[in-house]
């Protein structure tokens, strides 16, 4: 699957690029909102790793921009180390599927939930 | 030098007995005890008491039969009444009959009762002023009496001569020498009841006359009447004053309705004689006249003579009634004004020069006058740090200081006393308020103030961290599957990968613990793990120690507030850390410590803690590092926690030889 990671921390970049890679996605990154404003649009990403607090474009400003249908083309996964702002319902009010706190526990387990939310998406719309 | 005053107590209770003399070991009185009425009213009979203290409850007599006995042959001493509990019937009877000067209550506060005590004979020696006053009045009468007979002999000389003149003369000299006489006895009342008795004993000569009832208004116009039962003066206040007119009403129906409606029974002739106050007139508001109402079945005839005999006397007699009446006035004002400060429950006295005590509330402390006041407040021989008085006196406006009691601290204002317009101060008020709660209060704001301050900023840097740690340690697990699985890297990476991991704990520790501890809920945890993550967090504090860390195995559960919980701790270990000035060794333990209760024990190598500050280390602001270092509530924040929580919190501490602070809390579910 096409996967769109918006981060602005390049080690979280470059090792969730790294395990998407290893799995065998093909993946596109963004060093903060705007670029990965551009790339969504550009690129139209089955799945798309974002998160929440980066300069200039916040990831919840993205989604507004992009607009919910194509958000909803997408599975998002909204990532951040501020847990207290948002959580798992916030997220899906945005119309995100996920919310993962930041630090991870295991980077692998994070990519193997994408993948699963993947799995059941594509199995919903063909049913 | 007058010898002391002596003081009498009257008890069957030898243990009562002995804890009284205890109390009074030492001061400038002399105590002598007695075990039984007897023995007290013999003593009574023999000596002169400054002060009799009777136990209400006494064998074979009760403690007011006995001070009404001291009332009759000691009137001078004062006297003092011990009851057991408030016994309103007691009290009341007490009052009625006039025998008490004070109530203690058993068990008596000692400070309290020295009060009584100084107060008592500072009564007496009033008494004894009076009375001293009494005799040079009496001994005035006394010439008057002999001017009066060396008239009569005149009188006696220049009538020879004609008889009938001379009965008259004679009987107006009888009348005269009647008329001195009572006057002599009005100036030596002291009470009401008396001058009542006076009163009924000269109107003995017109026995169709019904003993004397007084109206009279007392302080704050309560209308009081006095009366006759049996041969007991009784008085009692009226829901309603008698008629307000300043005329004499023979027989009149006003009169007779009102005394019959006040008590209850029919009145059939009586006379109202108003006395004229001359105090009470220049009040501003009108009161009725003080009145003499005479019950009587006098015919007509003796009318006319009765009022004559009356008339005569009548001003002497309204000024002795105004005389008795402004001295309880005086007394009564001055009683309002004792009671008054004696209920601010801040000590107040007022002091001289040379800081020695005049006057002093209740809460002052001590009963013993004439004692500097900083021996009184403080138990101190010098002068207060940070008193205000000698300020005042020099510049004669008032002045403000913190002087501290105890661990206790006051704020003391001192407020000069000028007699006249210009004159010198010799006399300052000091009005103590004790501001140790708002100043605690205010040092626990600040410290919330400041822990919220550090959360945020922990929190903040905390999450700011967590960003590029989660890359760090991602991007290692990502390579620890890349690497081949004998690369030499994949163990630096593994090394990389835990060191992350570790920082990941902290963090996460610091966040929970910078959360603060307002409103987060007592939950179930083990011992061992708040002291364990602590840890983490205090290894600079520890660094340049050694420590010897002893977790029981067995798993012991506490409820508290894990953040606070974990806040004491850190205070605990921190403490002993910096108790220890050089390299020393610090001991955590935790065990389970008898049932239902498990322990946490931090222990140093340092000093120790001297016996005398060991119970002040837990008061607020108490520290013995240096300004800076510490705000003093570390360890009564974590007392209060503790107890928050239902443990407790001690030292064990020997000179030279460390301390060891113990936390006790109770245990949860110690089958788990």
């Amino acid at each position: 699957m096409k996967i769109l990671i918006v981060d602005d921390e390049p080690l979280v970049r470059k090792s969730l690029s790294r395990a998407c890679l290893a799995k065998g996605h093909r993946v596109t990154e963004a060093a903060d909102g705007t670029e990965g404003l551009a790339a969504w649009r550009e690129q139209g990403p089955d799945l798309v790793f974002l998160d929440v607090l980066m300069p200039g474009l916040s990831g919840p400003r993205l989604l507004d921009e992009i607009g919910e249908a194509e958000a909803r083309r997408a599975v998002v996964i909204l990532m951040s180390a501020y847990s207290g702002e948002h959580n798992m319902e916030t997220a899906q009010a945005m119309g995100a599927a996920l919310f993962i706190p930041k630090p991870f526990d295991d980077i692998f387990e994070v990519v193997d939930k994408a993948e699963a939310l993947f799995a059941e998406r594509s199995a919903r719309q063909k049913g | 030098m007058q010898s002391p005053p002596r003081i009498l107590w009257v008890d069957d209770d030898e243990d009562i007995l002995a804890s009284a003399e205890r109390l009074f070991r030492g001061e400038t009185v002399h105590f002598q005890a007695a075990t039984s009425a007897e023995e007290a009213k013999d003593m009574l009979r023999k000596g002169i008491y400054a002060v009799v203290v009777a136990d209400q409850r006494l064998q074979r007599s009760s403690g007011v039969d006995l001070l009404e006995f001291a009332k009759r042959h000691a009137p001078a001493t004062t006297r003092i009444l011990l009851t057991g509990y408030v016994d309103n019937a007691v009290i009341e009877e007490a009052v009625n009959r006039g025998a008490v000067f004070r109530f203690i209550n058993k068990p008596w506060d000692n400070d309290e009762l020295s009060v009584d005590i100084t107060k008592g004979i500072e009564h007496h020696r009033l008494k004894i002023t009076q009375a001293g006053l009494l005799r040079e009045v009496t001994r005035q009468n006394k010439r008057l009496e002999e001017m009066t007979s060396g008239l009569e002999k005149l009188v006696a000389e220049r009538t020879t001569d004609a008889e009938k003149s001379k009965d008259e003369a004679e009987r107006g000299l009888a009348r005269m020498r009647d008329l001195v006489r009572f006057i002599k006895d009005l100036s030596t009342l002291t009470s009401i009841d008396e001058l009542m008795n006076l009163i009924a004993k000269e109107l003995r000569a017109f026995n169709t006359l019904r003993p004397p009832v007084l109206g009279y208004v007392a302080s704050e116009r309560r209308p009081m009447i006095v009366h006759f039962q049996g041969k007991q003066v009784v008085e009692k206040e009226m829901r309603q004053a008698w008629s307000a007119s300043v005329r004499l009403r023979i027989n009149e129906i006003d009169d007779r309705v009102y005394l019959a409606n006040e008590f209850g029974r029919p009145f059939v002739k009586v006379i109202a004689i108003p006395l004229k106050r001359r105090m009470a007139a220049l009040e501003s508001e009108p009161e009725p006249p003080a009145t003499l109402f005479f019950e009587h079945s006098l015919p007509d005839s003796r009318i006319e003579p009765f009022l004559a005999f009356v008339s005569e006397r009548l001003q002497p007699l309204s000024i002795a009634l105004d005389r008795i009446l402004l001295e309880y006035h005086l007394k009564y004002t001055s009683y309002q004004w004792e009671s008054t400060f004696d209920g601010i429950k801040d000590p107040i006295a007022i002091v001289d020069v040379d800081y020695r005590v005049v006057r002093a509330n209740r809460h002052f402390h001590g009963g013993s006058f004439e004692v500097s006041c900083h021996r009184i407040f403080a138990g101190s021989d010098t002068v207060c740090r940070g008193c205000p008085a000698a300020a005042a006196l020099s510049s004669g406006v008032p002045q403000t200081g913190q002087v501290r009691r105890g661990q206790r601290t006051f704020q003391a204002h001192s407020y000069p006393i000028r007699m006249e317009g210009d004159a010198a101060v010799t006399n300052v008020i000091n009005y103590y308020v004790d501001v140790t709660a708002a100043r605690e209060l205010h040092g626990r704001v600040v410290q919330s103030e400041k822990m919220a301050a550090i959360g945020l900023l922990a929190g903040n840097i905390a999450h700011e961290l967590n960003n590029p740690l989660t890359g760090i340690r991602s991007l290692a697990q990502v390579l620890l599957v890349e690497l081949e699985p004998d690369s030499q890297l994949r163990s630096d990476v593994l090394e990389v990968e835990k060191a992350a991991a570790r920082s990941q704990k902290i963090i996460e520790n610091l966040l929970d613990f910078s959360k603060g501890g307002a409103g987060e809920r007592q939950t179930r945890v083990s011992l061992n793990e708040i002291v364990s993550r602590t840890l983490p967090m205090l290894k600079t504090a520890m660094r340049e120690h050694r420590s010897e860390i002893y977790l029981c195995e067995e798993r012991v559960d506490v409820r508290v507030e894990p953040n606070l919980m974990q806040q004491v701790v850190f205070n605990l270990v921190n403490n002993a850390c910096q108790a220890m000035a050089d390299a020393g060794t610090i001991t955590i333990e935790t065990s389970a410590a008898g049932p239902g209760w498990c322990e946490l024990r931090v222990s140093d190598t340092g000093q120790g803690i001297p016996p005398e500050i060991r119970d002040s280390v837990f008061e607020p602001f108490f520290t013995t590092k240096e300004e800076g270092k510490g705000t003093g509530l570390g360890l009564s924040m974590s007392r209060n926690v503790i107890e928050k929580f239902g443990g407790e919190i001690h030292i064990e501490s020997e000179p030279g030889q460390g301390a060891t602070f113990i936390v006790r809390l109770p245990r949860v579910g110690e089958t788990g």
